[in-house]
């Protein structure tokens, strides 16, 4: 059996996910098989470490969540969709107020929707520039947020978007970068061992 | 039971065709039905490939999916009203619902659709039901969430508002979760919600209100569900009892 989820380009063409068929056992193997190609094809360098990525290089300008909340609530305001995660990462690690939890579920929302993440954002989550959706990094960059507020929170639907958001990256993995593809190894594994906790939670054995 | 100056709207989707045999099974019958559907167009919730009807969930009508929506219409209303389109927020719909002026809608649209202002302003109360116990379980595919979470499914009836799945909560239940191998998306979701949905209308319309204390749903509460990744609804469908068996 064939994961058909994570095929085509699923950033042009985006999956719905609406009633999907159940396959049973096999359908899980296909699934873990799919993922598996991804981490076979790609050796995460030894100097490559998880932390040190994007979200600290070298930027003194990182936003507050209150700020980022006000631009989204103001018309003629926008800001870029990596400062938002930015701040988010950052913000997760040290508290867990209402402000966070409303920024997550919008971007959750907004990700639900579109299936697509866009380069900058203004009112109301709308983005600025519907075309401007191609970064594959931001994809990477939303994966983890995702991953990281499911480890926090334990909130289905942040492994539900994790699910998703990586099929999208793994249909267009041959155009990533080598560190993109190093992170992405990284969210497949920790998407797994999520997967499968939750699963053996309740006597499933993947 | 004569449903007087209520008001059946009905998509061609295997949920409606769950309410008409319910409604026939408990002779529930209405002036008009409005049934809206473009004939040559499959609609969000229209099954191409049938579900066969098992009839084994206890105490619960299972719907046969092989009985066209408007055979039994024909059994449950002495006026069809057709509208040829797949949009609840057509006009046609909203001039005729205007000009009949119903007590109560019973709402089955198409899945994937939200209500617009117009028929939300005409004040008519718009009778839903939703496969998920709300406010705790809002959103889309709720039965597998609330399966992975709590091994049973809820079902809530509201009456809609402008948000989804936010309305004030008439009356709420839980049933068991389905057993192995039976269809979840057409069969037990439709046969929970029709079976559901006959309780609220017998109580109705015996006291000529809905019978649980009304309450406003919280607009913070939760997270809302977005429709379920394959990986787990399978791990939700397989964490059922006996297919929990098998699988080891």
């Amino acid at each position: 059996m064939m994961y058909k989820y994570a095929t085509g380009n699923c950033i042009e063409e985006i999956q719905t996910y609406f009633y999907t068929e159940y396959k049973g056992m096999p359908f899980l193997d296909a699934w873990k098989d799919s993922r598996k190609k991804i981490l076979n094809s790609h050796t995460i360098p030894k100097s490559f470490s998880q932390e040190s990525f994007h979200l600290l290089e070298n930027d003194s300008s990182i936003l507050s969540v209150n700020d980022i909340l006000d631009i989204l609530l103001s018309n003629d305001k926008y800001v870029n969709t990596k400062d938002i995660i930015k701040t988010l990462y950052l913000s997760m690690e040290t508290k867990k107020d209402q402000h966070i939890i409303i920024l997550l579920k919008n971007l959750l929302k907004r990700f639900e929707i579109t299936k697509r993440v866009h380069d900058v954002y203004g009112k109301n989550y709308k983005p600025k520039d519907i075309e401007l959706y191609k970064n594959l990094e931001l994809y990477i960059c939303l994966a983890e947020i995702f991953e990281k507020a499911y480890s926090i929170f334990n909130d289905l639907p942040y492994l539900n978007a994790l699910l998703k958001i990586i099929d999208s990256i793994s249909s267009v993995f041959a155009s990533l970068n080598n560190e993109e593809k190093s992170r992405l190894c990284f969210l497949v594994e920790n998407e797994y061992h999520h997967v499968n906790q939750l699963a053996n939670s309740i006597g499933v054995i993947l | 039971m004569n449903m007087n100056n209520v008001l059946f709207i009905a998509a061609n989707t295997a949920r409606s065709q769950a309410y008409a045999q319910a409604m026939a099974k408990a002779e529930i019958y209405f002036e008009n039905v409005l049934f809206f559907e473009i004939p040559t167009k499959n609609g969000l919730g229209k099954s191409n490939n049938i579900p066969k009807s098992k009839n084994v969930l206890e105490n619960l009508l299972v719907p046969d999916l092989s009985i066209p929506l408007s055979h039994t219409i024909e059994k449950i209303c002495n006026h069809i009203i057709m509208i040829q389109t797949d949009n609840i927020n057509d006009d046609q719909i909203y001039k005729k619902v205007q000009n009949i002026n119903p007590r109560l809608i019973i709402y089955s649209g198409y899945g994937g659709q939200i209500l617009k202002s117009d028929l939300l302003n005409l004040k008519i109360p718009i009778l839903h039901i939703h496969s998920g116990w709300l406010p705790e379980f809002r959103g889309s595919t709720t039965i597998y969430y609330s399966i992975l979470k709590m091994k049973k499914c809820g079902v809530t009836a509201f009456l809609m508002s402008k948000d989804i799945d936010m309305g004030i909560i008439v009356g709420r239940k839980y049933y068991p979760a389905p057993p192995p191998d039976f269809d979840i998306d057409y069969l037990y979701d439709n046969a929970i919600r029709a079976n559901f949905l006959i309780e609220v209308l017998k109580t109705w319309n015996k006291n000529n209100a809905f019978k649980s204390t009304l309450s406003q749903q919280s607009t913070t509460a939760q997270l809302p569900y977005y429709v379920m990744h394959p990986v787990l609804k399978h791990i939700a469908i397989l964490s059922l009892p006996e297919l929990k068996k098998h699988n080891k």
